[in-house]
Protein backbone atom coordinates (compact mmCIF):
# COMPACT_ATOMS: atom_id res chain seq x y z
CA UNK A 1 0.00 0.00 0.00
CA UNK A 2 2.67 2.52 0.94
CA UNK A 3 4.70 1.57 -2.38
CA UNK A 4 1.36 2.11 -4.40
CA UNK A 5 1.08 5.15 -3.31
CA UNK A 6 4.61 7.06 -3.28
CA UNK A 7 4.59 5.30 -6.92
CA UNK A 8 1.47 7.58 -7.39
CA UNK A 9 2.79 9.81 -5.90
CA UNK A 10 5.88 10.29 -7.78
CA UNK A 11 3.86 9.90 -11.53
CA UNK A 12 1.21 12.81 -10.00
CA UNK A 13 4.38 14.97 -8.95
CA UNK A 14 5.60 14.13 -12.60
CA UNK A 15 2.14 14.92 -14.20
CA UNK A 16 1.92 17.91 -11.93
CA UNK A 17 5.11 19.25 -12.93
CA UNK A 18 4.74 18.73 -16.95
CA UNK A 19 0.88 20.85 -16.63
CA UNK A 20 3.16 23.59 -14.68
CA UNK A 21 5.47 23.93 -17.65
CA UNK A 22 2.89 24.04 -20.04
CA UNK A 23 0.89 27.20 -17.41
CA UNK A 24 3.90 28.85 -17.32
CA UNK A 25 4.70 28.69 -21.45
CA UNK A 26 0.78 30.30 -21.90
CA UNK A 27 1.70 33.64 -20.30
CA UNK A 28 4.89 34.34 -21.47
CA UNK A 29 3.57 32.96 -25.10
CA UNK A 30 0.61 35.67 -24.62
CA UNK A 31 2.73 38.69 -23.36
CA UNK A 32 5.20 37.76 -26.09
CA UNK A 33 3.05 37.85 -28.92
CA UNK A 34 2.15 41.77 -27.63
CA UNK A 35 5.99 42.55 -28.71
CA UNK A 36 4.97 41.17 -32.18
CA UNK A 37 3.40 42.80 -35.26
CA UNK A 38 3.48 44.31 -38.61
CA UNK A 39 3.84 47.87 -36.45
CA UNK A 40 7.80 47.89 -35.12
CA UNK A 41 7.19 48.94 -31.19
CA UNK A 42 9.38 49.75 -28.88
CA UNK A 43 9.54 47.30 -26.21
CA UNK A 44 9.57 49.73 -23.68
CA UNK A 45 6.22 51.46 -25.39
CA UNK A 46 4.60 48.50 -25.15
CA UNK A 47 5.30 47.96 -21.56
CA UNK A 48 4.48 51.36 -20.45
CA UNK A 49 1.40 51.13 -22.18
CA UNK A 50 0.10 47.60 -20.53
CA UNK A 51 0.53 49.23 -17.56
CA UNK A 52 -1.51 52.68 -18.18
CA UNK A 53 -4.79 51.09 -19.78
CA UNK A 54 -6.30 54.40 -19.46
CA UNK A 55 -3.47 56.36 -21.56
CA UNK A 56 -3.98 57.20 -25.12
CA UNK A 57 -2.06 57.38 -28.42
CA UNK A 58 -0.98 55.03 -31.64
CA UNK A 59 1.08 52.68 -29.45
CA UNK A 60 -1.41 52.42 -26.76
CA UNK A 61 -4.66 51.78 -29.57
CA UNK A 62 -2.27 49.36 -30.83
CA UNK A 63 -1.52 46.89 -28.42
CA UNK A 64 -5.05 47.55 -25.93
CA UNK A 65 -6.95 47.48 -29.36
CA UNK A 66 -5.55 44.99 -31.86
CA UNK A 67 -3.34 42.82 -30.21
CA UNK A 68 -4.16 42.51 -26.88
CA UNK A 69 -7.81 41.32 -27.81
CA UNK A 70 -6.35 39.18 -30.25
CA UNK A 71 -4.25 37.51 -28.22
CA UNK A 72 -6.97 36.57 -25.98
CA UNK A 73 -8.94 35.26 -28.92
CA UNK A 74 -6.39 32.87 -30.06
CA UNK A 75 -5.76 31.42 -26.54
CA UNK A 76 -9.55 30.83 -25.98
CA UNK A 77 -9.41 29.47 -29.50
CA UNK A 78 -6.91 27.29 -29.00
CA UNK A 79 -7.93 26.17 -25.73
CA UNK A 80 -11.42 25.48 -26.58
CA UNK A 81 -10.62 23.48 -29.98
CA UNK A 82 -7.88 21.25 -28.10
CA UNK A 83 -10.03 20.66 -25.33
CA UNK A 84 -13.15 20.10 -27.83
CA UNK A 85 -10.65 17.48 -29.78
CA UNK A 86 -9.66 15.79 -26.04
CA UNK A 87 -13.36 14.83 -25.73
CA UNK A 88 -14.72 13.43 -29.26
CA UNK A 89 -11.33 11.75 -29.66
CA UNK A 90 -12.61 9.96 -25.76
CA UNK A 91 -15.83 9.96 -26.63
CA UNK A 92 -15.70 8.45 -29.88
CA UNK A 93 -12.77 6.23 -28.92
CA UNK A 94 -11.24 6.93 -31.91
CA UNK A 95 -7.67 8.78 -31.51
CA UNK A 96 -8.00 10.49 -35.52
CA UNK A 97 -11.27 12.71 -34.53
CA UNK A 98 -11.41 16.19 -33.86
CA UNK A 99 -13.68 18.32 -34.26
CA UNK A 100 -12.99 18.46 -38.74
CA UNK A 101 -13.07 15.21 -38.76
CA UNK A 102 -16.32 14.76 -36.78
CA UNK A 103 -18.44 17.07 -39.14
CA UNK A 104 -19.01 19.23 -36.27
CA UNK A 105 -16.59 22.53 -37.50
CA UNK A 106 -18.66 21.71 -40.92
CA UNK A 107 -21.43 22.13 -39.46
CA UNK A 108 -20.77 25.04 -36.89
CA UNK A 109 -19.18 26.98 -40.16
CA UNK A 110 -22.40 26.39 -42.08
CA UNK A 111 -24.68 27.80 -39.94
CA UNK A 112 -22.43 30.84 -38.73
CA UNK A 113 -22.03 31.39 -42.74
CA UNK A 114 -26.19 31.58 -43.16
CA UNK A 115 -26.07 33.54 -40.31
CA UNK A 116 -23.01 36.08 -41.48
CA UNK A 117 -25.41 36.06 -45.11
CA UNK A 118 -28.72 36.85 -43.18
CA UNK A 119 -26.58 39.30 -41.37
CA UNK A 120 -27.75 38.35 -37.98
CA UNK A 121 -26.46 40.09 -34.62
CA UNK A 122 -22.70 38.83 -33.87
CA UNK A 123 -24.25 37.65 -30.78
CA UNK A 124 -26.45 35.14 -32.17
CA UNK A 125 -23.68 33.87 -34.26
CA UNK A 126 -21.96 31.57 -32.29
CA UNK A 127 -25.70 30.19 -31.16
CA UNK A 128 -26.55 29.25 -34.91
CA UNK A 129 -22.73 27.62 -35.57
CA UNK A 130 -23.87 25.44 -32.13
CA UNK A 131 -26.92 24.34 -33.74
CA UNK A 132 -25.51 23.43 -37.04
CA UNK A 133 -22.53 21.91 -35.17
CA UNK A 134 -25.01 19.59 -32.67
CA UNK A 135 -26.76 18.89 -35.42
CA UNK A 136 -24.04 17.27 -38.20
CA UNK A 137 -22.22 15.90 -34.43
CA UNK A 138 -25.15 14.12 -34.15
CA UNK A 139 -25.61 13.01 -37.47
CA UNK A 140 -22.23 11.32 -37.63
CA UNK A 141 -22.46 10.00 -34.05
CA UNK A 142 -25.66 8.20 -35.71
CA UNK A 143 -24.23 6.89 -38.80
CA UNK A 144 -20.71 5.80 -36.89
CA UNK A 145 -22.42 4.45 -33.95
CA UNK A 146 -20.84 1.96 -32.19
CA UNK A 147 -17.12 1.39 -31.48
CA UNK A 148 -15.97 -1.37 -33.39
CA UNK A 149 -13.07 -0.92 -35.60
CA UNK A 150 -16.08 -0.61 -38.22
CA UNK A 151 -17.76 1.78 -36.60
CA UNK A 152 -14.74 4.22 -36.29
CA UNK A 153 -14.05 4.15 -39.75
CA UNK A 154 -17.85 4.71 -40.72
CA UNK A 155 -17.35 7.44 -38.39
CA UNK A 156 -14.46 8.88 -40.22
CA UNK A 157 -16.05 8.30 -43.13
CA UNK A 158 -19.46 10.35 -42.36
CA UNK A 159 -17.33 12.86 -40.70
CA UNK A 160 -15.75 14.17 -43.85
CA UNK A 161 -18.86 12.94 -46.13
CA UNK A 162 -21.17 15.84 -43.57
CA UNK A 163 -18.37 18.33 -43.96
CA UNK A 164 -17.77 17.73 -48.09
CA UNK A 165 -21.81 18.90 -48.02
CA UNK A 166 -21.26 21.70 -45.77
CA UNK A 167 -18.25 23.21 -47.39
CA UNK A 168 -20.61 22.48 -51.01
CA UNK A 169 -23.60 24.19 -48.84
CA UNK A 170 -20.84 27.10 -48.10
CA UNK A 171 -19.64 28.02 -51.71
CA UNK A 172 -23.17 28.18 -53.11
CA UNK A 173 -24.00 30.36 -50.12
CA UNK A 174 -20.86 32.44 -50.82
CA UNK A 175 -22.00 32.41 -54.97
CA UNK A 176 -25.19 33.58 -54.16
CA UNK A 177 -24.08 36.36 -51.85
CA UNK A 178 -21.65 37.70 -54.65
CA UNK A 179 -18.73 39.43 -54.28
CA UNK A 180 -19.89 42.21 -51.38
CA UNK A 181 -20.89 39.30 -49.50
CA UNK A 182 -19.07 36.20 -49.91
CA UNK A 183 -15.19 37.64 -49.42
CA UNK A 184 -15.81 38.54 -45.80
CA UNK A 185 -17.43 34.94 -45.33
CA UNK A 186 -14.16 33.54 -47.37
CA UNK A 187 -11.51 35.57 -45.18
CA UNK A 188 -13.30 34.10 -42.05
CA UNK A 189 -13.65 30.23 -43.46
CA UNK A 190 -10.00 30.29 -43.80
CA UNK A 191 -9.36 30.78 -40.57
CA UNK A 192 -7.97 33.59 -38.65
CA UNK A 193 -8.25 36.00 -36.07
CA UNK A 194 -7.35 39.20 -37.94
CA UNK A 195 -9.48 42.28 -37.39
CA UNK A 196 -11.30 40.55 -34.42
CA UNK A 197 -11.52 42.95 -31.13
CA UNK A 198 -13.09 43.14 -27.61
CA UNK A 199 -16.78 43.19 -29.35
CA UNK A 200 -15.85 39.45 -30.88
CA UNK A 201 -14.08 38.33 -27.71
CA UNK A 202 -17.07 39.59 -25.31
CA UNK A 203 -19.61 37.57 -27.38
CA UNK A 204 -17.53 34.58 -27.74
CA UNK A 205 -16.46 34.27 -24.14
CA UNK A 206 -19.20 33.28 -22.52
CA UNK A 207 -20.01 30.54 -25.04
CA UNK A 208 -16.56 29.22 -24.76
CA UNK A 209 -16.59 29.89 -21.33
CA UNK A 210 -19.66 27.88 -20.49
CA UNK A 211 -18.14 24.90 -22.92
CA UNK A 212 -14.92 24.63 -21.12
CA UNK A 213 -16.89 25.04 -17.80
CA UNK A 214 -18.82 22.07 -18.64
CA UNK A 215 -15.97 20.05 -20.55
CA UNK A 216 -14.07 20.08 -16.66
CA UNK A 217 -17.20 18.77 -14.76
CA UNK A 218 -17.36 15.79 -16.89
CA UNK A 219 -13.98 14.73 -16.72
CA UNK A 220 -15.09 11.27 -14.42
CA UNK A 221 -17.70 10.47 -17.28
CA UNK A 222 -15.24 11.56 -20.27
CA UNK A 223 -11.94 9.02 -18.26
CA UNK A 224 -15.17 6.40 -17.85
CA UNK A 225 -15.96 6.70 -21.72
CA UNK A 226 -12.68 6.20 -22.89
CA UNK A 227 -13.02 2.43 -21.02
CA UNK A 228 -15.30 1.85 -23.60
CA UNK A 229 -19.42 1.56 -23.32
CA UNK A 230 -20.03 -1.69 -21.16
CA UNK A 231 -17.45 -0.71 -18.74
CA UNK A 232 -18.49 2.77 -18.31
CA UNK A 233 -21.69 1.55 -18.16
CA UNK A 234 -21.28 -1.37 -15.11
CA UNK A 235 -19.60 1.23 -13.17
CA UNK A 236 -22.89 3.05 -13.12
CA UNK A 237 -22.29 5.86 -15.80
CA UNK A 238 -25.49 6.56 -17.73
CA UNK A 239 -23.51 6.08 -20.84
CA UNK A 240 -26.25 7.47 -23.20
CA UNK A 241 -27.00 10.40 -21.58
CA UNK A 242 -23.20 11.06 -20.52
CA UNK A 243 -22.16 10.26 -24.48
CA UNK A 244 -24.64 13.42 -25.27
CA UNK A 245 -23.32 15.78 -22.55
CA UNK A 246 -20.03 14.86 -23.79
CA UNK A 247 -20.95 16.07 -27.53
CA UNK A 248 -22.96 18.78 -26.75
CA UNK A 249 -19.98 20.78 -24.65
CA UNK A 250 -17.82 19.86 -27.57
CA UNK A 251 -19.92 21.20 -29.89
CA UNK A 252 -20.99 24.35 -27.90
CA UNK A 253 -17.06 24.68 -27.90
CA UNK A 254 -16.21 24.43 -31.13
CA UNK A 255 -18.93 27.06 -32.36
CA UNK A 256 -17.98 29.44 -30.20
CA UNK A 257 -14.54 29.20 -32.24
CA UNK A 258 -15.89 28.48 -35.19
CA UNK A 259 -17.89 31.73 -34.80
CA UNK A 260 -14.89 34.04 -33.87
CA UNK A 261 -12.40 32.33 -35.99
CA UNK A 262 -13.35 30.18 -38.56
CA UNK A 263 -11.69 27.06 -39.84
CA UNK A 264 -8.57 26.64 -37.76
CA UNK A 265 -7.91 22.77 -38.22
CA UNK A 266 -5.52 20.22 -36.68
CA UNK A 267 -5.13 22.18 -33.58
CA UNK A 268 -7.76 19.85 -31.88
CA UNK A 269 -6.36 16.71 -33.35
CA UNK A 270 -2.54 17.59 -32.38
CA UNK A 271 -2.52 19.17 -29.21
CA UNK A 272 -4.72 16.26 -27.03
CA UNK A 273 -2.37 14.33 -28.94
CA UNK A 274 0.91 15.36 -27.41
CA UNK A 275 -0.50 16.47 -24.47
CA UNK A 276 -1.90 12.83 -23.92
CA UNK A 277 2.19 11.72 -24.33
CA UNK A 278 3.62 14.68 -22.66
CA UNK A 279 1.25 14.67 -19.55
CA UNK A 280 -1.36 12.46 -19.56
CA UNK A 281 -4.53 10.77 -21.08
CA UNK A 282 -6.57 11.04 -18.06
CA UNK A 283 -9.19 13.42 -18.77
CA UNK A 284 -8.45 15.82 -15.42
CA UNK A 285 -4.92 16.13 -16.79
CA UNK A 286 -5.51 15.97 -20.47
CA UNK A 287 -7.93 18.84 -20.84
CA UNK A 288 -6.10 21.31 -18.06
CA UNK A 289 -2.88 20.44 -20.59
CA UNK A 290 -4.73 20.44 -23.79
CA UNK A 291 -6.26 23.71 -22.05
CA UNK A 292 -2.78 25.53 -22.08
CA UNK A 293 -1.19 24.06 -24.90
CA UNK A 294 -3.75 24.78 -27.71
CA UNK A 295 -3.75 27.94 -26.20
CA UNK A 296 -0.52 28.90 -26.80
CA UNK A 297 -0.13 27.18 -30.20
CA UNK A 298 -2.55 29.39 -31.67
CA UNK A 299 -0.54 32.28 -30.08
CA UNK A 300 2.62 31.12 -31.79
CA UNK A 301 0.66 30.14 -34.92
CA UNK A 302 -1.29 33.69 -35.14
CA UNK A 303 2.14 35.37 -34.26
CA UNK A 304 3.84 33.46 -36.81
CA UNK A 305 0.80 34.01 -39.64
CA UNK A 306 0.55 37.75 -38.89
CA UNK A 307 4.60 38.19 -39.32
CA UNK A 308 6.40 35.30 -41.95
CA UNK A 309 4.56 37.52 -44.93
CA UNK A 310 4.12 40.86 -43.86
CA UNK A 311 1.93 43.16 -44.49
CA UNK A 312 -0.32 39.82 -45.97
CA UNK A 313 -1.17 37.95 -43.43
CA UNK A 314 -1.37 34.09 -43.71
CA UNK A 315 -4.74 32.70 -42.64
CA UNK A 316 -4.64 30.94 -39.43
CA UNK A 317 -6.30 27.86 -40.85
CA UNK A 318 -3.72 27.53 -43.88
CA UNK A 319 -0.75 27.61 -41.93
CA UNK A 320 -2.00 25.66 -39.49
CA UNK A 321 -2.65 22.62 -42.05
CA UNK A 322 0.68 23.17 -43.36
CA UNK A 323 2.01 21.69 -39.87
CA UNK A 324 -0.78 19.99 -39.44
CA UNK A 325 -0.87 17.45 -42.50
CA UNK A 326 2.57 15.93 -42.11
CA UNK A 327 1.27 15.22 -38.02
CA UNK A 328 -1.50 13.81 -39.17
CA UNK A 329 0.26 11.36 -41.73
CA UNK A 330 3.17 10.51 -39.22
CA UNK A 331 -0.01 9.67 -37.06
CA UNK A 332 -1.15 7.05 -39.37
CA UNK A 333 2.41 5.14 -39.21
CA UNK A 334 3.09 4.46 -35.29
CA UNK A 335 0.57 3.13 -32.90
CA UNK A 336 -1.69 5.88 -31.06
CA UNK A 337 -3.36 5.91 -27.99
CA UNK A 338 -6.03 7.01 -26.22
CA UNK B 1 -28.54 -11.75 -5.78
CA UNK B 2 -29.28 -11.47 -9.59
CA UNK B 3 -32.35 -13.30 -11.17
CA UNK B 4 -33.35 -13.26 -15.04
CA UNK B 5 -37.06 -14.33 -15.35
CA UNK B 6 -38.60 -15.88 -18.47
CA UNK B 7 -35.84 -13.90 -20.70
CA UNK B 8 -35.82 -13.74 -24.63
CA UNK B 9 -33.61 -12.60 -26.88
CA UNK B 10 -34.25 -11.67 -30.72
CA UNK B 11 -31.65 -10.13 -32.80
CA UNK B 12 -34.45 -9.26 -36.02
CA UNK B 13 -36.49 -12.35 -36.76
CA UNK B 14 -33.60 -14.70 -35.51
CA UNK B 15 -34.49 -16.05 -31.93
CA UNK B 16 -31.68 -16.57 -30.03
CA UNK B 17 -32.75 -18.09 -26.75
CA UNK B 18 -36.32 -17.90 -24.72
CA UNK B 19 -37.94 -18.47 -21.22
CA UNK B 20 -34.41 -18.62 -19.84
CA UNK B 21 -34.71 -18.64 -16.32
CA UNK B 22 -30.63 -18.09 -14.03
CA UNK B 23 -31.54 -17.61 -10.33
CA UNK B 24 -27.78 -16.36 -9.00
CA UNK B 25 -27.48 -16.69 -5.01
CA UNK B 26 -24.65 -14.75 -3.03
CA UNK B 27 -21.33 -16.70 -3.24
CA UNK B 28 -21.98 -19.12 -5.97
CA UNK B 29 -20.00 -19.59 -9.02
CA UNK B 30 -21.78 -20.45 -12.26
CA UNK B 31 -20.54 -21.37 -15.14
CA UNK B 32 -22.24 -20.35 -18.60
CA UNK B 33 -21.51 -23.09 -21.09
CA UNK B 34 -22.44 -23.59 -24.47
CA UNK B 35 -22.37 -23.49 -28.51
CA UNK B 36 -21.03 -20.33 -30.00
CA UNK B 37 -24.12 -18.31 -31.08
CA UNK B 38 -26.35 -19.90 -28.13
CA UNK B 39 -26.35 -16.40 -27.08
CA UNK B 40 -23.79 -16.69 -23.72
CA UNK B 41 -22.57 -13.16 -24.32
CA UNK B 42 -26.48 -11.36 -24.71
CA UNK B 43 -27.62 -13.25 -21.71
CA UNK B 44 -24.95 -11.73 -19.74
CA UNK B 45 -25.30 -8.44 -21.45
CA UNK B 46 -29.22 -8.77 -20.32
CA UNK B 47 -28.43 -9.79 -16.45
CA UNK B 48 -26.30 -6.89 -16.35
CA UNK B 49 -28.71 -4.50 -17.45
CA UNK B 50 -26.67 -3.42 -20.32
CA UNK B 51 -29.57 -4.80 -23.35
CA UNK B 52 -33.14 -5.09 -23.13
CA UNK B 53 -34.59 -8.74 -23.18
CA UNK B 54 -37.54 -9.41 -25.81
CA UNK B 55 -39.40 -10.54 -22.84
CA UNK B 56 -38.71 -11.35 -19.06
CA UNK B 57 -36.75 -9.65 -16.77
CA UNK B 58 -34.14 -9.13 -14.56
CA UNK B 59 -34.45 -8.83 -10.55
CA UNK B 60 -31.55 -7.39 -9.27
CA UNK B 61 -30.57 -6.94 -5.17
CA UNK B 62 -27.31 -5.55 -5.70
CA UNK B 63 -25.09 -4.41 -8.00
CA UNK B 64 -23.92 -6.38 -10.94
CA UNK B 65 -20.97 -5.97 -13.35
CA UNK B 66 -20.38 -6.98 -17.14
CA UNK B 67 -16.53 -7.71 -17.87
CA UNK B 68 -16.27 -8.27 -21.38
CA UNK B 69 -12.80 -10.25 -22.73
CA UNK B 70 -12.41 -7.34 -25.41
CA UNK B 71 -12.18 -4.59 -22.80
CA UNK B 72 -8.71 -3.34 -22.97
CA UNK B 73 -8.26 -0.17 -21.11
CA UNK B 74 -5.62 2.31 -22.57
CA UNK B 75 -2.47 1.27 -22.35
CA UNK B 76 -1.00 4.49 -20.15
CA UNK B 77 -3.74 3.17 -17.13
CA UNK B 78 -2.83 1.68 -13.93
CA UNK B 79 -4.59 -0.83 -12.58
CA UNK B 80 -5.14 1.79 -9.75
CA UNK B 81 -6.49 4.33 -12.01
CA UNK B 82 -8.95 1.37 -12.96
CA UNK B 83 -11.04 1.20 -10.13
CA UNK B 84 -10.50 4.77 -9.42
CA UNK B 85 -12.27 5.68 -12.10
CA UNK B 86 -14.86 3.72 -11.06
CA UNK B 87 -15.23 5.26 -7.82
CA UNK B 88 -14.76 9.12 -9.23
CA UNK B 89 -18.72 8.92 -10.13
CA UNK B 90 -19.45 9.02 -6.39
CA UNK B 91 -17.46 12.04 -6.41
CA UNK B 92 -19.16 15.29 -7.24
CA UNK B 93 -17.87 16.41 -10.66
CA UNK B 94 -15.18 19.34 -9.27
CA UNK B 95 -13.94 16.72 -6.51
CA UNK B 96 -11.03 15.52 -9.15
CA UNK B 97 -8.81 13.74 -6.18
CA UNK B 98 -9.05 10.47 -4.37
CA UNK B 99 -10.51 10.33 -0.71
CA UNK B 100 -8.32 8.41 1.64
CA UNK B 101 -11.26 6.15 1.96
CA UNK B 102 -11.19 5.58 -1.69
CA UNK B 103 -7.29 4.95 -1.49
CA UNK B 104 -7.75 1.81 1.18
CA UNK B 105 -10.42 0.47 -0.90
CA UNK B 106 -8.69 0.31 -4.06
CA UNK B 107 -5.92 -1.06 -2.53
CA UNK B 108 -7.97 -3.74 -0.36
CA UNK B 109 -9.22 -4.91 -4.02
CA UNK B 110 -5.96 -4.98 -5.05
CA UNK B 111 -5.16 -7.25 -2.53
CA UNK B 112 -7.85 -9.23 -2.83
CA UNK B 113 -6.59 -9.67 -6.84
CA UNK B 114 -3.02 -10.22 -5.62
CA UNK B 115 -2.17 -7.09 -8.01
CA UNK B 116 -0.77 -5.16 -4.76
CA UNK B 117 2.66 -5.40 -6.45
CA UNK B 118 1.54 -4.02 -10.62
CA UNK B 119 -1.28 -1.26 -9.15
CA UNK B 120 1.16 1.38 -10.35
CA UNK B 121 2.13 -0.46 -13.52
CA UNK B 122 0.50 0.75 -16.67
CA UNK B 123 -1.49 -1.84 -18.41
CA UNK B 124 0.50 -1.98 -21.65
CA UNK B 125 3.49 -3.82 -19.09
CA UNK B 126 0.59 -5.96 -17.81
CA UNK B 127 -0.23 -9.62 -19.23
CA UNK B 128 -3.59 -10.63 -20.01
CA UNK B 129 -4.43 -12.39 -16.81
CA UNK B 130 -3.19 -9.19 -14.81
CA UNK B 131 -5.73 -7.00 -17.08
CA UNK B 132 -8.70 -9.09 -16.05
CA UNK B 133 -7.76 -8.85 -12.58
CA UNK B 134 -7.44 -5.41 -12.81
CA UNK B 135 -10.83 -5.04 -14.08
CA UNK B 136 -12.27 -7.52 -11.37
CA UNK B 137 -10.44 -5.35 -8.77
CA UNK B 138 -11.84 -2.54 -9.89
CA UNK B 139 -15.24 -3.64 -10.25
CA UNK B 140 -15.14 -5.16 -6.12
CA UNK B 141 -14.08 -1.26 -5.81
CA UNK B 142 -16.95 -0.46 -6.28
CA UNK B 143 -18.55 -3.09 -4.39
CA UNK B 144 -20.22 -5.37 -7.09
CA UNK B 145 -22.11 -8.14 -5.69
CA UNK B 146 -22.25 -10.00 -9.15
CA UNK B 147 -19.80 -10.89 -11.54
CA UNK B 148 -20.55 -10.93 -14.91
CA UNK B 149 -17.50 -12.30 -16.65
CA UNK B 150 -17.62 -13.26 -20.53
CA UNK B 151 -14.63 -15.32 -21.37
CA UNK B 152 -12.46 -15.23 -18.38
CA UNK B 153 -10.08 -17.28 -19.92
CA UNK B 154 -9.63 -15.96 -23.29
CA UNK B 155 -6.21 -15.48 -24.35
CA UNK B 156 -5.12 -16.64 -21.64
CA UNK B 157 -2.34 -19.42 -21.23
CA UNK B 158 -2.79 -22.23 -19.27
CA UNK B 159 -1.79 -21.32 -16.05
CA UNK B 160 -3.27 -17.00 -16.33
CA UNK B 161 -6.67 -19.41 -16.34
CA UNK B 162 -5.93 -21.61 -13.85
CA UNK B 163 -4.97 -18.33 -11.56
CA UNK B 164 -8.01 -16.23 -12.74
CA UNK B 165 -10.39 -19.09 -11.98
CA UNK B 166 -8.91 -19.43 -8.79
CA UNK B 167 -9.54 -15.93 -8.06
CA UNK B 168 -12.55 -15.85 -9.00
CA UNK B 169 -13.54 -18.85 -6.89
CA UNK B 170 -11.38 -17.31 -3.95
CA UNK B 171 -14.21 -14.27 -4.39
CA UNK B 172 -17.12 -16.55 -4.05
CA UNK B 173 -15.96 -17.53 -0.69
CA UNK B 174 -16.55 -14.14 0.42
CA UNK B 175 -20.37 -13.98 -0.92
CA UNK B 176 -19.79 -12.32 -4.06
CA UNK B 177 -21.63 -14.48 -7.11
CA UNK B 178 -19.92 -14.98 -10.44
CA UNK B 179 -20.94 -15.71 -13.44
CA UNK B 180 -18.76 -16.79 -16.11
CA UNK B 181 -19.50 -17.55 -19.57
CA UNK B 182 -16.78 -20.42 -20.90
CA UNK B 183 -15.55 -22.92 -23.35
CA UNK B 184 -13.90 -24.96 -21.17
CA UNK B 185 -15.95 -27.41 -19.68
CA UNK B 186 -13.10 -29.42 -17.28
CA UNK B 187 -12.57 -25.78 -16.04
CA UNK B 188 -16.23 -25.24 -15.53
CA UNK B 189 -16.78 -28.37 -14.23
CA UNK B 190 -13.73 -27.99 -11.79
CA UNK B 191 -14.22 -24.18 -10.66
CA UNK B 192 -18.09 -23.85 -10.72
CA UNK B 193 -20.96 -24.90 -8.22
CA UNK B 194 -23.10 -25.11 -10.70
CA UNK B 195 -23.08 -25.29 -14.51
CA UNK B 196 -25.70 -23.32 -16.60
CA UNK B 197 -25.81 -24.76 -20.69
CA UNK B 198 -27.83 -22.64 -23.52
CA UNK B 199 -28.51 -24.39 -26.19
CA UNK B 200 -30.82 -24.40 -28.88
CA UNK B 201 -32.57 -21.28 -27.48
CA UNK B 202 -33.24 -23.10 -24.12
CA UNK B 203 -30.94 -22.78 -20.83
CA UNK B 204 -30.92 -25.55 -18.13
CA UNK B 205 -28.64 -25.28 -15.12
CA UNK B 206 -28.10 -27.49 -12.36
CA UNK B 207 -24.54 -28.85 -10.23
CA UNK B 208 -21.81 -30.07 -13.01
CA UNK B 209 -22.27 -33.59 -12.81
CA UNK B 210 -25.67 -32.95 -13.95
CA UNK B 211 -25.88 -31.16 -16.82
CA UNK B 212 -22.18 -32.28 -18.03
CA UNK B 213 -23.66 -35.58 -19.39
CA UNK B 214 -22.54 -37.35 -22.53
CA UNK B 215 -26.19 -36.71 -23.54
CA UNK B 216 -27.12 -32.91 -23.33
CA UNK B 217 -23.44 -32.19 -24.45
CA UNK B 218 -24.18 -34.48 -27.51
CA UNK B 219 -27.43 -32.56 -27.71
CA UNK B 220 -25.77 -29.34 -27.33
CA UNK B 221 -22.63 -29.23 -29.50
CA UNK B 222 -23.50 -32.15 -31.92
CA UNK B 223 -20.44 -34.21 -30.93
CA UNK B 224 -19.28 -37.15 -28.50
CA UNK B 225 -17.60 -36.14 -24.90
CA UNK B 226 -16.45 -38.76 -23.13
CA UNK B 227 -16.46 -37.70 -18.97
CA UNK B 228 -14.03 -39.15 -16.68
CA UNK B 229 -13.65 -38.20 -13.07
CA UNK B 230 -9.83 -36.60 -11.68
CA UNK B 231 -8.42 -39.55 -10.02
CA UNK B 232 -7.41 -37.26 -7.34
CA UNK B 233 -9.70 -34.40 -6.96
CA UNK B 234 -12.97 -36.19 -8.57
CA UNK B 235 -14.28 -33.21 -10.71
CA UNK B 236 -15.32 -34.33 -14.25
CA UNK B 237 -12.80 -34.45 -17.06
CA UNK B 238 -14.68 -33.53 -20.61
CA UNK B 239 -12.48 -35.25 -23.67
CA UNK B 240 -14.64 -34.08 -26.80
CA UNK B 241 -13.91 -37.35 -29.04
Amino acid sequence: MASTSSQSAVVSRTRLARLALLALLLPLVGVAALFVGSSALAPDAVFWSLLHPHAAGVTHTIVWELRLPRVLIALGVGAGLAIAGALLQALFRNPLVDPYITGVAAGAALAAAIGFTLQVAFALVPALAFCGGLACAALVAVIGGNETPAGNLRLVLAGVAISALCSALVTLLLLHGGQANGMPILAWLAGGINGRGWIDLRWTAGYLGLGIASAFLQVHAVNLLRLGSVPAAGFGLPVARARFGVLVTASLITAACVAVSGIVGFVGLMVPHVVRRFVSGDARWLLAGSALAGGSVIVIADVLARSLMPPTEIPLGVLLALVGVPFFLSLTRRPVEL
Amino acid sequence: MLRGENLAVHYGTRRIFSSVNLGVSPGRFIALVGPNGSGKSSLLRVLAGLQKPAAGSVVSQGSSMLIAPSANPPADLTPFDLAAYGLALRRKPWQWGLPPAGHARIAAALERCSLTAHASSCVANLSAGEVQRAWIAAALAVDTDTLLIDEPTTHLDVRYQIEILHTLKALTQSGIAVVAAMHDLTLAARFADDVALLADGRLVCGSPADILTPALLSDAFGITVSLHRHPEEGYLICLPR
